[in-house]
């Protein structure tokens, strides 16, 4: 006999407490409390320095890169420019959107708030228009903050938010970090057209 | 030798006082009436350096006196004995310069303390007269009936208070709330006061402090206006045309005139932290503030200043929740865009005050601090934090 649909409760209850969140102090706090939370997160990993870029992508297809332990395997495109195959929300969103069709109301407004220019997401080159749900300002700081623990070559390494597709497939860009990267657009739309999620890693001087 | 003048209707209060005064001889002569009436007959007989006086008293009540004081003694400072007196509205008027107010029953040696600095403020050349915005807080607060006629260079205007409420108001082109916010800033003011209420319709539904508070915000804005006028049609302006420009309002103190560089908008990046740090200093410089954190509504500090130890980085997150879930209560309740809100603790008040659409203030104060002034002063600066501090 079939169980039928069972849901994750860890996941129904995340996206509802997002919901919550929203209803009770308003998108901006609430924006604020996930990424603060995100960054702290990455205060519980040790710091690690990878001898050479290839050792750092070596440490992403061994699954040991800290990035990668987070979001799993994203493919490098070339000139430091990376693409994440899978959105690591997406179970949540599909748990979620199995049972109740669509995700919580306010949602749109939280993914605005994301998007709009503040000290905090430019701390961590994260939103500015690459933001497609709530979720961004969980996983883009995290990311962000992960990368500043790694090093490569004893040189610090930054990530810039590139882009980012929704479920839906429609595609967000941060042109304000396309523009500060220099990677082109058209790189970022045509890693999108097979990724969710796109990103540039700089090695600092 | 000074002279000091006690008002009181109370002749048994009158004899105590005396009596204790008595050790005092060498320092001060004390003379006494029993009424506003006598008390002005003693005043156009001598000269008297200082008037102690009572608000209730038969014939002319003391807010008759004080009036009469405004208009001809505006030099002499004055102690006011009240029964109603609560510790905000102490504080509040303890900063409008005019008058020091003791509560009853009087503890005898405040009183005397209060008489030496009063005394002492006199040649220090301080006092400077009786301020509407303190005298009219006095009214409220022995909840009195009256009319009160006020004038000020020439402007006339009619202020009409039923048990202490301000119902009504006038001048020769406002009426009602807006002539009241426009007679609250004016300075320089001579008082008449009729203890009865001349209207019995209640056409001002705020309390007083909103009147008065708002009619701050409206002269800053006006004179703000007025500033960016001149600055567009003159190369400089010179230190005279902005000290005209800027006048203080009534109470302030010298330290609180506008800042100078609120003539004009902040251009680089520099110029906004610079003013904004600024804004925050003049702010953390109120009366028993501790701290005073400008935060991104995101919760993430974007300045403050604070007294060593203070985790100005930790009140900003947690601060972020409380600012809002009060402007949700808002939102709930249909009141509309928050101005304050306010959480009173144990030990002393948290404000939060919206800066423009990204931004709020968080000004943390000890039990000691001066709320109707913090007040002030935010709705003052709201305008240019919210320019210097835009991301």
């Amino acid at each position: 006999m079939s169980e039928g649909k069972i849901l994750d409760i860890a996941h129904i209850s995340f996206l509802d407490m997002i919901k919550i969140m929203i209803t009770m102090s308003g998108a901006a706090s609430a924006k604020g409390a996930l990424i603060r939370n995100a960054i702290k997160t990455a205060d519980k990993i040790a710091e690690v320095d990878y001898p050479t870029f290839d050792d750092y992508l070596a440490a992403i297809e061994n699954a040991s890169n800290p990035i990668t332990m987070i979001e799993g395997k994203a493919t490098h495109s070339g000139n430091f420019v990376f693409g994440l195959q899978n959105c690591p929300f997406g179970p949540s969103i599909k748990n979620y959107t199995q049972v109740f069709e669509k995700l919580p109301e306010g949602f749109a407004d939280f993914t605005a708030e994301f998007n709009k220019q503040s000290n905090i997401t430019d701390q961590y080159r994260v939103g500015e228009g690459a933001g497609v749900s709530p979720f961004c300002s969980v996983h883009q700081p995290m990311r962000s903050a992960f990368a500043e623990k790694i090093m490569i070559g004893g040189k610090k390494i930054k990530i810039f938010q590139l882009g980012c597709k929704s479920g839906s497939g429609k595609k967000g860009f941060a042109e304000k970090w396309i523009a500060e990267s220099g990677v082109s657009r058209d790189v970022v739309d045509k890693i999108l057209d097979n990724h969710m999620c796109c990103y540039y890693l700089k090695v600092l001087a | 030798m000074k002279n000091i003048l006690i008002v009181d209707d109370e002749k048994s209060f009158l004899s105590s006082l005396i009596f204790g005064f008595e050790s005092y001889a060498a320092d001060f002569n004390t003379m006494t009436a029993e009424n506003g009436k006598k008390a002005v007959e003693v005043m156009k007989s001598r000269d008297i350096d200082l008037v102690v006086t009572d608000l209730k008293m038969p014939e002319m009540d003391g807010f008759e006196l004080l009036a009469y004081l405004s208009r001809n003694y505006p030099g002499v400072p004055v102690i006011v004995m009240s029964a109603y007196c609560t510790s905000e509205i102490k504080t509040m008027l303890k900063d409008s310069g005019a008058f020091t107010i003791l509560e009853k029953p009087i503890d005898f040696q405040d009183l005397v303390n209060k008489i030496f600095l009063g005394l002492e403020a006199v040649s220090e050349g301080f006092i400077q007269g009786i301020a509407l915005p303190a005298f009219l807080q006095l009214v409220e607060m022995e909840k009195k009936t009256c009319t009160l006629r006020i004038e000020s260079h020439g402007q006339k205007g009619l202020l009409y208070f039923q048990d202490g409420i301000l119902i009504d108001a006038e001048t020769d082109k406002e009426q009602h709330e807006s002539a009241a916010c426009t007679i609250g800033c004016w300075e320089d003011t001579r008082i008449e006061i009729e203890s009865f209420c001349r209207k019995k319709m209640r056409q001002i539904d705020k309390p007083l402090n909103y009147i008065l508070m708002e009619g701050y915000r409206i002269k800053d804005e006006q004179q703000r206006q007025n500033v960016a006028r001149t600055s567009s049609s003159t190369t400089v302006a010179n230190a005279a045309g902005f000290e005209d420009l800027w006048p203080l309002t009534p109470g302030m103190l010298e330290e609180e005139k506008p800042l100078e560089k609120d003539i004009y908008e902040p251009d680089t990046k520099e110029d906004k932290v610079a003013q904004t740090k600024e804004i925050l200093n003049e702010l953390a410089k109120l009366q028993g503030v501790d701290a005073v954190c400008l935060v991104a509504r995101d919760g993430f500090l974007l300045d403050s200043i604070a007294r060593t130890g203070t985790d100005t980085e930790m009140i900003a997150a947690i601060a972020s929740g409380g600012f809002g879930a009060s402007e949700a209560m808002g939102r709930q309740i249909e009141k509309g865009a928050m101005i304050i809100s306010m959480i009173e603790f144990e030990k002393g008040p948290v404000m939060f005050s919206p800066i423009g659409n990204d931004a709020f203030l968080v000004i943390i104060a000890g039990k000691d601090g001066n709320l109707g002034m913090i007040r002030l002063k935010i709705k003052k600066y709201c305008g240019e934090l919210a320019m210097a501090a835009a991301i």
